[in-house]
């Protein structure tokens, strides 16, 4: 029996895990209701109540109308709880590279942000398009990650996309965001992280697959698959569940649980 | 010792039109994905009763559900005017000798209407004798469930897998209808779960959508809930157990 599942099923923390969100937003969004609070503390309250030491997060602003007033937003939790937060640079490729290659300057190299963000649906732009290519390329230069949004099949941004940028950057690790939603993008992003070695799959999504888990690190292995949750555009308890009740090796749950994270992040 | 006894409101059994390799469980291997995690009682459909013949798949069911008390037969129906189902007196004794513990509809899957011309009859009768619907949303949408829960304000009508995108829309209708209820199986917003049932109380099933759909992520919405005891017990199963249609015959 999994000691982790164990844990889980007596609703006690994983407290001695090292368990990090690599996908989550910050704030208010148009399409729904967050019913939670979904600032700072509120998120800070759902992650004491699963156990989640630190999130990766781009407010919602920035994958929306102001990439360069989300990016400071997230600075600013970043300071107040650097214990609890770590941020991506999220990038628009609507606007002039001139901006975001300053912005990547401001915020990464001079600045707290250790990522990159990008939301080609959102943003209803190619992730493969030339607007995307001075962040790819600096992530390439800089070797940090970069965080995709990724869906079956939608033309801005499919798994198999990522086949020609994995080989184009290298040295960036590319999260592939949800790793393509439905099980259909499931195994596009399967295909595409079996391509390159740079591609990883983030498990972040509404939807749990039975299953899904087990068959992901049977294809692709447990190095390559990072925990994410989405938290607060949708609850991040349900993925901790997720992993912890998966028939996979306790060693390779504490791997997606964290260790990946901390080692592609440089937490 | 974890006190919680969890009741899964929403499985399927049975040989599948559109299995996935690592979702293609075996009755034994449902069985024991269960008990790996704990889960004392499960409400189920037979996938033969969606997906080819409800009364067919209702008879399998009856007859898994007989070896296994944990599995409680939820039988698929559809409107009467056909001469495919019985109706009145007759489909409650016909849900009697299944021992059925609550109905499931498939509108959109069966061809037929929820409006009042089409399942109106069916809808009394149930409402009634007290036997709980149960529906998946994507077989539906919140005005036609308005529709129905302002026709039949004494039944018992359970939404599955709702989606997180709801509030906007359920909210209104949790305020009008006291026995609207949705299933945790996919009702996943930034603490949705608390905040529906801190303003409308006990309106929340624990379900998982096996073996389409994981259970552990469903039960750490349960489990990590910042919830009272009391409520946390009522999500897990106590809520669904005290809905469930108890009648044996008549």
């Amino acid at each position: 029996m999994s000691a982790i599942w164990t844990s889980v099923r007596e609703g006690r923390l994983l407290e001695n895990e090292m368990v990090i969100d690599c996908h989550t937003h910050m704030g208010p969004w148009y399409n729904f209701n967050v019913p939670g609070d979904p600032w700072t503390e509120g998120m800070i309250t759902a992650m004491d109540a699963c156990g989640i030491r630190k999130a990766i997060c781009t407010p919602h602003v920035a994958i929306a109308t102001d990439y360069l007033w989300g990016n400071r937003i997230v600075e600013e939790v970043i300071a107040r709880h650097p214990t609890r937060f770590a941020g991506y640079c999220t990038v628009n490729p609507n606007y002039p590279e001139s901006e975001i290659v300053a912005e990547l300057e401001r915020a990464v190299v001079y600045g707290p942000l250790c990522a990159i963000k990008m939301h080609p649906v959102t943003h209803a732009y190619p992730a493969d398009g030339p607007g995307y290519r001075a962040a790819f390329a600096f992530a390439h230069a800089h070797a940090i990650p970069v965080l995709v949004h990724t869906w079956e099949s939608d033309r801005f941004c499919h798994p198999m996309m990522f086949v020609g940028i994995g080989k184009d950057f290298p040295n960036a690790p590319i999260l592939l965001g949800h790793t393509g939603g439905p099980m259909g993008g499931v195994e596009q992003s399967i295909q595409a992280t079996l391509a390159w070695d740079n591609l990883y799959c983030d498990l972040t999504a509404s939807l749990s697959p039975c299953g899904m888990l087990e068959m992901l690190v049977r294809r692709i292995g447990a190095d390559r698959i990072l925990f994410g949750t989405d938290m607060p555009f949708i609850d991040c308890r349900p993925k901790i569940g997720f992993v912890a009740f998966a028939r996979i090796s306790d060693d390779d749950k504490r791997k997606i649980l964290g260790r990946n994270t901390m080692r592609l992040f440089g937490l | 010792m974890n006190p919680l006894s969890f009741f899964d409101a929403h499985c399927t059994v049975g040989r599948r039109s559109t299995p996935r390799p690592e979702n293609n469980l075996s009755f034994d291997e449902l069985v024991e994905a269960y008990d790996r995690a704990g889960i004392a009682d499960v409400l189920a459909i037979h996938a033969h009763a969606r997906e080819y013949d409800p009364l067919i798949g209702n008879d399998h069911l009856s007859a898994l559900c007989a070896e296994h008390p944990r599995f409680h037969p939820c039988y698929v129906l559809m409107p009467h005017w056909t001469g495919e189902m019985p109706a009145g007196d007759a489909l409650i004794a016909y849900l009697a000798e299944g021992g059925v513990r609550a109905v499931r509809l498939f509108p959109k899957d069966h061809s037929f209407g929820l409006g009042e011309r089409w399942a109106g009859p069916l809808l009394s009768t149930l409402e009634e004798a007290g036997v709980p619907v149960f529906i998946d949303f994507e077989q539906t949408d919140w005005c036609e469930i308005d529709g129905v829960l302002t026709a039949h304000p004494r039944l018992a009508w359970v939404v599955l897998r709702a989606g997180y995108r709801v509030d906007r829309w359920a909210y209104p209708l949790f305020s009008m209808h006291p026995t609207l209820k949705i299933d945790t199986s996919l009702y996943v917003p930034h603490r949705g779960v608390e905040m529906l049932t801190e303003r409308f109380g006990d309106r929340l099933v624990f379900g998982t959508g096996m073996p389409v759909w994981d259970i552990g992520a469903a039960m750490t919405s349960v489990l990590y809930g910042i919830l009272s005891d009391e409520n946390r017990r009522k999500i897990a199963g106590e809520t669904l157990r005290g809905i469930l249609w108890k009648e044996t015959g008549s």
